[in-house]
């Protein structure tokens, strides 16, 4: 036994892939037509999956790093306590506040009306999570796309002296991009409003982007669908043709010819 | 009274007096609301909604009508009527009423991050509701860019947005009917991938065409010294695991092979047992896998979102305190190694472009680590600008992806592993035959419709 095997006895195995194996085929129902039997499949799904998260934050995040801690030390000597306020005392007490923010904000929608005196305190929390993601999602942005890409593109060196296939690279991607962001923002509805000797190479340039975009759209979304198929034929594969769903097969045929 | 309509750029149920859509932000002062299925909860019962002429078509004006020479601003409204859809402490007391049972199209909040689920929806006893008047936008072009935004995005449209995209408001298809109304494309896509798994008919010598990348990152592993220290990021659940697990899997043993210190962290629920699953099955009994404390180290789940990553680039042992059981790691060799080292290696597993995207963003730029992706075949387009700019040192991505690299190992794969792959590569072939054939005779079926017309 290694320290990543499960420990668990065999049986379980077979259980889960048995529990798999249905859940798989209600699920398929939904070829045929959506029913109760797909949808308390998903529900199942959803139930298990909330209830499973609900046990791996907390046996993950809150004990070792919340509840653990401050039960050890609720309040260090001096010269710690404001590193265990910080990191312990104050997560707690904002995680409560929103979280009975929460459970108001519900009732209120069953009341209708009273008892919103946290939604203030509340928001400011939601203010600063909603900030610091958008804060650190600008901040990446800029870092580890925009700037990377532009520098890769500067990098480039002298067009005029870079190889036909790349200058013509570049000409087509700029002649795509401008097109696509000409469609889309400005020339259906403003062309009226740029200059009249613009217009017509603008409109010309913009049914380009449009052509351009669509044919993005259907090269984006045929790798997708044939990264769905993978998926598909795999469950199908698993279903009939893995190992163990042979051998189950072949179990439930001998016991239906009675073998 | 009038509680929502759907947001002329998104499609999502939005407030009528909201400034901003609460899905994807648009603004949405000055909006003819009922031309974009306004819907009233108290009237709608009593009376259907006065037919409104189609906005024009491809009039951008209609959603954007601050492209209007004429667009006056209206005044800015108090701070607490801003949509807030995900920030319900933001929202007044007098619109809770309102809002009881807004349309949902997709899985939101608790079960968003749940891969594959079908829309939420209630199951109705009898004959099916009809569709609801107005609650659709009229505008076909308006319809089908949302649903050119959805595939952007990664998000399959189903067969039935299709169709209410392209019929007539009372020749809807009923949300109930599952995938019956193009049931014969279907039906031949199953018998044709059947038909490539039964027959099983792939050459046994035949090889994957794998995108640019694979060598890279074969050669970035191989390179690595002894009892490096790679991070690994597990962004897949069991959602993907039928593309992802033949991917990853030649990766994985490669890392265990080459006895290099494994730490997995994911921020999906569902990854750490993922992870853990995938490498019991890459386990090749190297010595690195007999002993707990140079064991790969399971660093369990890591919640925050994308603001915890930055931490996890700057302090990654600060941030990983547990492994999966619970168990403190902060003593584990790997994890000792990173409180004065960078890692060695990015490893990020995804099923999503995103998930990569993010640790490129927030991680990358402060460890100067090199990075190698192991990621769904739809996820591999695009991330070609950042393996073309050199953020990206090496790109495993789908079904053919994991072949080429397990035959870049120049491994004698196992005959039970060999059937199972030539197997599934034969039930792609076959439908992706039938898909084509589909493509065309739609094509040709619109081409002839079109001319009769």
């Amino acid at each position: 036994m290694t320290p990543l095997d499960s420990g668990l006895p065999p049986i379980w195995e077979s259980a889960g892939f048995v529990a798999g194996f249905v859940l798989s085929l209600l699920i398929f129902i939904f070829i045929v037509r959506d029913s109760a039997l797909v949808r308390g499949a998903q529900y199942l799904l959803v139930g298990v999956t909330l209830a499973y998260t609900v046990v791996l934050v907390w046996s993950n995040v809150l004990w070792p790093r919340l509840i653990g801690p401050l039960i050890d030390n609720p309040a260090l000597p001096s010269g710690e306590v404001t590193a265990i306020l910080w990191s312990n005392w104050i997560p707690l007490a904002g995680g409560i506040l929103l979280w009975l923010a929460g459970i108001g904000q519900m009732r209120r929608r069953r009341t209708s009306g009273g008892g919103g005196w946290l939604r203030a305190p509340a928001a400011l929390l939601l203010a600063l999570l909603v900030g610091v993601g958008l804060g650190s999602g600008i901040a990446g942005a800029v870092q580890g796309t925009l700037w990377p890409q532009v520098r890769r593109a500067m990098g480039e060196g002298d067009l005029l002296a870079a190889p036909p296939a790349l200058l013509l690279s570049g000409l087509l991607t700029l002649l795509v991009t401008g097109g696509a962001l000409i469609h889309l923002q400005a020339a259906a509805g403003a062309e009226q409003r740029l200059p009249f000797p613009l217009r017509p190479l603008l409109l010309g340039w913009a049914w380009l982007g449009e052509r351009a975009l669509w044919l993005a759209a259907g090269v984006i979304f045929a790798r997708l669908f044939a990264s769905r198929v993978t998926l598909l034929i795999a469950r199908v594969d698993a279903l009939l043709f893995d190992q163990r769903a042979a051998e189950m097969w072949r179990t439930l045929l001998s016991l239906v010819g009675g073998g | 009274m009038a509680s929502t309509f759907g947001c002329p750029h998104c499609g999502k149920s939005n407030p009528l007096h909201a400034t901003f859509c609460g899905s994807c932000g648009v603004y949405l002062q000055g909006i003819d609301a009922s031309a974009f299925g306004r819907q009233d909860d108290t009237e709608q019962a009593e009376s259907p909604p006065p037919a409104q002429p189609p906005p024009p078509s491809g009039d951008p004006t209609q959603s954007q009508p601050w492209l209007r020479p004429d667009f006056d601003p209206p005044d800015p409204p108090p701070a607490t009527s801003v949509s807030t859809a995900d920030q319900p402490w933001l929202q007044p007391e007098e619109t809770s009423e309102a809002e009881e049972t807004p349309p949902v199209l997709r899985p939101q909040r608790l079960i968003g991050g749940l891969q594959g689920l079908i829309e939420p929806l209630s199951i109705p006893a009898g004959e099916p509701p009809p569709a609801p008047a107005g609650a659709l936008p009229t505008a076909l072009p308006d319809e089908m860019q949302r649903l050119l935004r959805a595939g952007f995005a990664g998000d399959v449209p189903m067969h039935d947005e299709f169709a209410q995209a392209s019929a007539p408001p009372d020749k809807l298809p009923a949300r109930d009917r599952g995938l019956e109304r193009h049931s014969w494309i279907y039906v031949l896509l199953l018998a044709g991938l059947l038909f490539g798994l039964w027959a099983d008919n792939a050459p046994a010598d035949s090889s994957a065409h794998a995108w640019p990348g694979v060598d890279a990152a074969f050669t970035a592993i191989e390179s690595l010294p002894p009892a490096s220290v790679v991070l690994i990021n597990w962004a897949y659940d069991p959602a993907f695991a039928g593309e992802m697990d033949q991917t990853s899997l030649p990766v994985l043993e490669h890392l265990l092979r080459r006895e290099l210190r494994l730490v997995v962290v994911s921020q999906l629920p569902g990854g750490p047992a993922t992870a853990r699953r995938m490498l019991t099955a890459a386990d090749t009994g190297a010595p690195v896998t007999r002993q707990l404390d140079a064991a790969p180290v399971e660093a369990g789940y890591l919640p925050g979102g994308i603001s915890a990553l930055p931490l996890l680039g700057e302090a990654p042992a600060r941030t990983l305190p547990t492994d999966i059981q619970g168990r403190a790691v902060g003593n584990r060799q790997a994890i000792s190694a990173l409180r004065t080292d960078s890692p060695a290696l990015l490893l990020i597993v995804a099923g999503q472009a995103e998930d990569v995207q993010r640790w490129l963003e927030q991680v990358q730029p402060l460890t100067d680590a090199p990075l190698v992706a192991v990621t769904a075949a739809g996820a591999d387009p695009p991330l070609r600008p950042y393996v073309d700019s050199g953020q990206i040192t090496g790109i495993v991505s789908g079904y053919a992806g994991g072949i080429a690299y397990q035959q870049r190992m120049g491994d004698v794969i196992t005959s039970a592993r060999q059937e199972t792959r030539r197997r599934q590569m034969s039930g792609q072939n076959w439908a992706m035959i039938v898909l084509v054939l589909v493509v065309v005779a739609g094509n040709l079926t619109a081409l002839f419709e079109g001319r009769e017309s």
